[in-house]
């Protein structure tokens, strides 16, 4: 039981680093982008067969999915971020669909359908992470989740986050202000998929192995869900989203019903639960939140004036 | 006519099947305030968004400062065109129509994203002071959404965050649009006083015909995407034609 629950916060750690990501890329510059589960793909892989076959270390690895994650997200990024709303979806699914067929199909490097299985958990401070040190992996990803949330509050707090904020509410105006749109939306891009990059390189080595079908549309779309559930543009719901999704989709084994519930029941959980959350908060649970100072010095000043 | 700062020559747009401008030719000395008045859909907004690249012309060229912003050749191919995003930095500044202001961004925010731009933050502070000068309200609401303001407001507010990329000819886009009339002669106020004062070219489009021809001092009437008169404000203003079609008679 002790273990099953690590395995749940160890997959939270991980789905609110992509969360937190995606959010950046969909909450904050309002891109709507479904090819998140491919930089994921991108890292996982790029860690599994540069461990197994390169045989080189965990830190290298890590850097290189993140690096080649957002290299990736650069590509796809220049032609497709020049369109605009649906037509970005759709672009972005395709690419996803493509990457998923690419790993599937590229036998000699990814070994197709089967996947790629013994990716050594990592060394460190003299420790060798495995299946038996899963309170090493909860707190080693904490850590990893704690740097996302800080760089990206720092990020959108920053000239380069109001940049983003204003492409995201009016894009024509900010050209006319003298802000490269699409530069910065490639940027956006290229740092979510970064992110999303480590966060599959950690996958991979909590696994140990990885698979193309865990890299499927649905996992995009399930992120989605998570960051729209906790509230597009605020890195706290993407957190909160994930935690609530995580949950709802392990609850069945949780609660020892997995006989009673089939596992497919999930979905229909998440549809439930999105469709009530968007009639009655369609802000999502947490809503946007915007942490002006001057705004809550205002207000403390309107309240004692009253 | 002193220096001209804008040229428009033969603007021609085409919004599909459908052509807006018919060949426009327009031009703004530095220091003037030249409106162009015409009813709605006859191209006043397009040819804004013409001379900021957000349109590509068809055919015509624009000029800047004597500098070409966007060409065309005989065969209808773009020559050099700059791109949007590098203009406000030649002093070109759009305030677009609907104002375009960020309402989930403070007031000041939204000025401080008019300075873009501007690397120099003691510059950016004496710019923003002085903007506060020019609208006291935005210095009183310089903490609050944007999406909290009354029309006139944000009115000022987007004048206001356009001054912040110290313009040198600023175009304004139907800056009267859903006002009202008191706040309408503040506008047009305001906007003579930055003339004057702070030599600012202006383009004004507007249809408020009767204001925007008493403070500039040249016009042009737009018809269905072609220019069918043009002369100081004042003969516009005293032009029959004109009083017939959009001063009310």
């Amino acid at each position: 039981m002790l273990n099953f629950l690590f395995l749940l916060i160890i997959y939270m750690e991980i789905y609110a680093i992509l969360a937190l990501s995606l959010n950046l890329i969909a909450g904050y510059t309002g891109l709507l982008s479904l090819c998140h589960a491919a930089f994921f793909a991108i890292g996982a892989y790029t860690t599994a067969i540069g461990t197994t076959i390169g045989g080189w270390n965990f830190w290298l690895v890590l850097g290189l999915s993140g690096i080649f994650a957002a290299m990736l997200g650069f590509l796809v990024g220049l032609p497709t971020l020049r369109l605009k709303g649906d037509y970005l979806a759709i672009a972005t699914l395709g690419f996803g669909e493509v990457v998923k067929n690419v790993i599937i199909n590229w036998d000699s490097l990814t070994r197709g359908p089967n996947g790629i299985n013994g990716v050594p958990g990592p060394v460190l401070f003299g420790i060798q992470f495995g299946y038996d040190t899963s309170v090493g992996y909860v707190i080693l990803y904490a850590l990893f989740v704690v740097v996302t949330f800080l760089f990206i509050r720092r990020l959108v707090h920053s000239r380069f986050g109001r940049a983003l904020e204003a492409i995201r509410e009016d894009e024509v105006v900010v050209g006319a202000m003298g802000i490269n749109a699409v530069k910065y939306k490639v940027v956006a891009f290229m740092i979510g998929a970064f992110f999303a990059g480590i966060a599959g390189s950690l996958w991979a080595v909590y696994n140990q192995s990885v698979a193309p079908q865990t890299f499927d549309f649905m996992l995009s779309v399930l992120i989605l869900c998570m960051v729209v559930l906790g509230g597009l543009g605020n890195s706290l719901g993407a957190l909160f989203g994930t935690m609530v999704l995580v949950l709802l989709s392990e609850a069945p084994r949780l609660t020892g019903l997995t006989s009673v519930i089939p596992a497919q029941f999930n979905q229909i959980f998440f549809g439930l639960l999105l469709i009530v959350v968007m009639i009655f908060r369609p802000q999502g649970v947490l809503g946007r939140k915007r942490i002006s100072y001057e705004n809550e010095v205002a207000k403390i000043l309107e309240r004692r004036s009253l | 006519m002193k220096e001209i700062i804008l040229r428009v020559e033969n603007a021609h747009v085409q919004y599909g099947g459908i052509q807006a401008l018919k060949g426009v030719s327009v031009v703004v000395g530095r220091g003037e305030i030249v409106t162009l008045i015409g009813a709605n859909g006859a191209g006043k907004t397009t040819l804004l968004k013409a001379i900021m690249g957000i349109e590509p012309l068809s055919e015509g060229n624009i000029l800047y400062k004597e500098k070409t912003i966007f060409e065309t050749y005989s065969d209808r191919s773009h020559g050099k065109s700059t791109p949007t995003h590098l203009l406000p930095g030649m002093g070109l500044v759009l305030v677009p129509e609907g104002r375009g202001i960020f309402p989930e961004l403070t007031v000041r925010e939204n000025l401080e994203m008019g300075a873009f731009l501007q690397k120099d933050k003691k510059r950016i502070e004496k710019n923003l002071s002085e903007v506060y000068q020019w609208f006291p309200v935005l210095r009183d609401r310089s903490g609050q959404r944007a999406g909290y303001l009354s029309g006139g407001e944000l009115q000022m507010l987007a004048i206001g965050r356009a001054m912040m990329a110290e313009p040198e000819l600023l175009l304004l886009d139907e800056p009267a649009l859903g006002l009202a009339p008191l706040m309408v002669q503040k506008i047009f106020e305001i906007i003579t006083k930055l003339n004057t004062e702070k030599k600012l070219s202006v383009l004004l489009v507007e249809q408020n015909a009767r204001q925007a021809l008493r403070i500039a001092h040249r016009g042009y009437v737009l018809e269905t995407g072609k220019l069918v008169l043009a002369g100081s404000g004042q003969e516009l203003l005293d032009n029959p034609e004109v009083k017939r079609a959009y001063l009310g008679g």
